[in-house]
């Protein structure tokens, strides 16, 4: 996985540098760039980035600003660095097309996680979708509808078992309440958290081995789910 | 209570017997006519003897009719002049003067003549009720003319209620108001004080030197206050039914409550407060109320907005503070976590990398702390100085000495005047104002960028000047370059915390010394600041409120 090119919007230079020097370590090759309008700039020029890291603090313009306006003209994976207090900048990031966000400050580990995760999902075509997916001991077949755990055959409504399928088509990703509610009930539904909580119970008693300790459906506080990583392959 | 017995609570409008010398310092006047009735009723008389004088020797020729008609002319000229008992007078006296002198037979009040016993009663008839209706009419014009009045003295208090603004400025004026409504001796205003626990103070009173109420009317003023009523003192005379009062209070009411009492008192010899002037009263006391409830509503306004200012503010350095301790804390841990990785081996190239990028991110963070702490001390007048007799020289060389490594890339000039005398100032405090100019001129210029101290006298002060020949600072900006956590925006460089040079202004103020900032575009920035020659104590310790900015940009005299 070695080589991919990662860029890095971010006014601290201290952050950038210390950011580009551990991902150089991990084999990637990395660009900075110090203002919103700079980062925009250098992820649509060549050669291309293949993931985006932006602040969102950024002195120039709105680091939601540059998400949105970058999300018009590239389908690179963005990755937003955040603070740890600002969940709507959080969700307002995610659904103006950032594909993750890492809270700061961030270890090396999780950040090195997330750009995987983006990687492979940038790497799979929607086509793709169709063939099962395997998470763990999960298996959900969209073709069949049928879910398995290890030998076990789960049985779900098909509500849940559109939930469930939304979830793990962004596995490792968030899905934040009002995208997860749009996407299984239709956009009449964007402020109904409390059913989406309920349905998210039920999945979790059918497929959780301890639905108090979920492996696979994971809560994001305050803003939506997160479907467990995929092993690497 | 003091003088409660004196007092019998009674209800609105109803008015407590007291005497009067007990209650105004004044001795209780007889009951008398008023001077101007006099005058009225012995004009009255005169022209009614010289009509009858007058007619006496023709009276024969002239006739009764003709005669009576006169009469009548100068009773409704009585009653319309006089009122109602002159007008009463002018008809019995001129009943009986008619009787007596010109109706045959002469000076006797018998008539023998049916016709003429007729012709009298009907004058006497006609004339009394002449004389009522018109004064009737009189009085109906008097109190249109008192309404009118009333409600021009109403809208006047109503204007200059609303457009109070100092609770200070409008008692007085509302108060002298009244008083010369009613004619008053005394008017005033009394509060409960919230300070002294005591129940009623009064708290304005008009006219200019008039006296303050009695023992026995504060009493009075309380029952007004505590029981939400109009309450009047009036002479005690044995015998007599309650009359009207001399001394009034009104409750200043706002909805249920009372806020304090309003009252006036006319002389013993004036007319008592009449039933009309005593709901007058009433409203002007509403009024009054109305304007202190404004003020206290606009007070609370005011206190609500500023605690919202400072809310603001706080969470404004929450923010900014939050921002610049999470800054070198997410680049430290970055770089740990990425050495702490045990499936990478890093050359050792990388890892002093790594630490040096630790290193800078921990002195990032002792640097803001520090000046945190330092704010704090400054905004809390709490900045300890501890000064000596120093040169400015040695100060400005330990700053370049320290900051050697770092001027590398910014020729430093020093242009210091020959015998400087010494300053008394602090050390360590000097030397950070120093730190902090150098240190942002460093940051905020390219490098090779030149940087010039000068050390001068002027105007009876030391002058200190640390200018630097970078881009300079944009004309909007520099009215708030000193102010906390502002900072200007530049793309790509380093971000300081916006906090150096508001410390370095506060540590200038303390020593009693100004700063000021003046830049063109293209042209650098040049900081001036002085500190005084002679060791004074500092008057005050600069506070965020007692901080005055000297406007940059603009040089006085030169400095």
């Amino acid at each position: 996985m070695a080589g991919e090119r990662i860029l890095i919007i971010d006014d601290e230079p201290a952050v950038s540098r210390a950011i580009r020097i551990s991902l150089e370590g991990y084999g990637f090759v990395v660009d900075t760039a110090p203002t919103g309008a700079t980062g925009y700039d250098r992820a649509l020029q060549r050669p291309l980035p293949q993931v985006v890291l932006l602040d969102l603090g950024l002195p120039d313009m709105d680091g939601l600003d540059v998400c949105m306006r970058l999300r018009t003209q590239s389908a690179v994976p963005i990755i937003v660095l955040t603070a740890r207090d600002a969940e709507y900048e959080k969700i307002t990031a995610l659904e103006s097309g950032a594909d993750d966000y890492v809270t700061k400050p961030f270890g090396m580990g999780e950040l090195l996680a997330r750009i995987r995760v983006a990687l492979r999902h940038a790497g799979r075509l929607p086509a793709d979708y169709n063939s099962a997916i395997r998470i763990g001991e999960l298996c959900i077949d969209p073709v069949a509808h049928q879910v398995t755990i290890g030998s076990r055959a789960v049985h779900l409504t098909p509500t849940e078992f559109k939930l469930l399928i939304t979830l793990a088509a962004g596995a490792g990703r968030v899905s934040t309440h009002r995208v997860l509610l749009r996407e299984v009930w239709g956009s009449g539904y964007g402020a109904d958290t409390q059913l989406l909580r309920v349905f998210i119970g039920q999945l979790r008693t059918k497929i959780e081995a301890n639905p108090a300790e979920p492996e696979y459906i994971l809560t994001e506080p305050g803003i939506g789910y997160r479907f467990r990583a995929a092993d690497p392959a | 209570m003091p003088g409660r017995d004196l007092f019998t609570a009674l209800r609105q409008r109803t008015v407590v017997e007291q005497p009067l010398d007990r209650l105004i310092d004044e001795p209780a006047a007889e009951d008398t006519l008023g001077r101007r009735e006099i005058r009225h009723y012995v004009s009255t008389l005169l022209v009614l003897s010289a009509a009858t004088g007058a007619f006496w020797p023709i009276k024969e020729a002239v006739g009764l009719l003709n005669i009576g008609l006169v009469f009548l002319v100068i009773v409704v000229g009585a009653a319309t002049i006089g009122g109602r008992r002159s007008g009463l007078l002018a008809s019995v006296v001129g009943f009986l003067l008619f009787d007596y002198f010109l109706v045959p037979p002469y000076l006797t009040f018998v008539i023998n003549d049916l016709h003429n016993i007729l012709a009298l009663f009907v004058f006497l008839g006609f004339s009394l009720l002449i004389s009522s209706l018109i004064a009737r009419a009189r009085q109906e014009a008097a109190e249109a003319r008192r309404r009118a009045t009333d409600v021009q003295r109403l809208y006047a208090l109503g204007q200059a209620a609303l457009g109070a603004t100092r609770r200070e400025a409008v008692l007085p004026a509302l108060t002298a108001e009244i008083v010369a409504t009613f004619g008053a001796t005394a008017g005033w205003v009394l509060l409960p004080d919230a300070a002294t626990d005591a129940p009623l103070t009064v708290v304005s009173q008009a006219p200019l030197g008039a006296r303050l109420p009695t023992t026995a009317e504060v009493a009075l003023a309380g029952q007004a206050y505590v029981q939400h009523d109009l309450i009047g003192g009036v002479p005690r005379r044995a015998g007599s039914a309650p009359g009207r009062p001399r001394v009034l209070f009104a409750p200043l009411r706002v909805a249920d409550r009372a806020l304090g009492v309003l009252g006036v008192s006319v002389s013993s010899r004036a007319e008592p407060f009449s039933g009309a002037e005593q709901t007058l009263l009433a409203t002007l006391a509403d009024q009054v109320a109305l304007a202190l409830e404004r003020l206290r509503l606009r007070d609370e306004a005011n206190r609500a907005e500023l605690l919202e200012q400072a809310d603001e503010l706080k969470s404004a350095l929450i923010h900014a503070v939050s921002h610049d301790l999470r800054t070198p804390l997410a680049s430290i841990k970055a770089t740990v976590t990425s050495l702490l990785d045990s499936s990478i081996q890093w050359d050792a190239a990388t890892q002093r990398e790594f630490l040096e990028g630790v290193d800078e991110e921990c002195d990032r963070l002792t640097r803001l702390v520090s000046n945190l702490l330092d704010i704090s001390r400054i905004e809390g007048g709490v900045l300890h100085l501890e000064r000596d007799w120093y040169a400015i020289e040695e100060v400005i060389n330990t700053v370049r000495r320290r900051l050697a490594p770092r001027l590398v890339d910014h020729p430093l000039t020093l242009d210091i005047a020959p015998n400087l005398p010494l300053v008394p100032l602090d050390f360590v405090k000097i030397d950070q104002v120093l730190t902090n100019l150098l240190e942002n001129s460093i940051k905020y210029t390219p490098p090779g960028t030149a940087v010039t101290i000068r050390a001068l006298v002027g105007d009876d002060r030391l002058v200190v000047v640390v200018q630097d020949s970078g881009p300079g600072v944009a004309s909007p900006h520099l009215p708030h370059l000193f102010d906390k956590f502002y900072r200007v925006a530049a793309p790509g460089q380093a971000q300081g915390s916006g906090l150096g040079l508001t410390i370095v202004r506060g540590m200038v103020q303390a020593h009693g010394g100004t700063i000021s900032a003046r830049s063109f575009l293209g042209q650098g920035l040049t900081v001036t600041f002085t500190l005084p020659l002679q060791w004074r104590e500092p008057e005050f310790l600069p506070g965020p409120a007692a901080v005055t900015v000297p406007q940059a940009g603009v040089s006085s005299n030169g400095w």
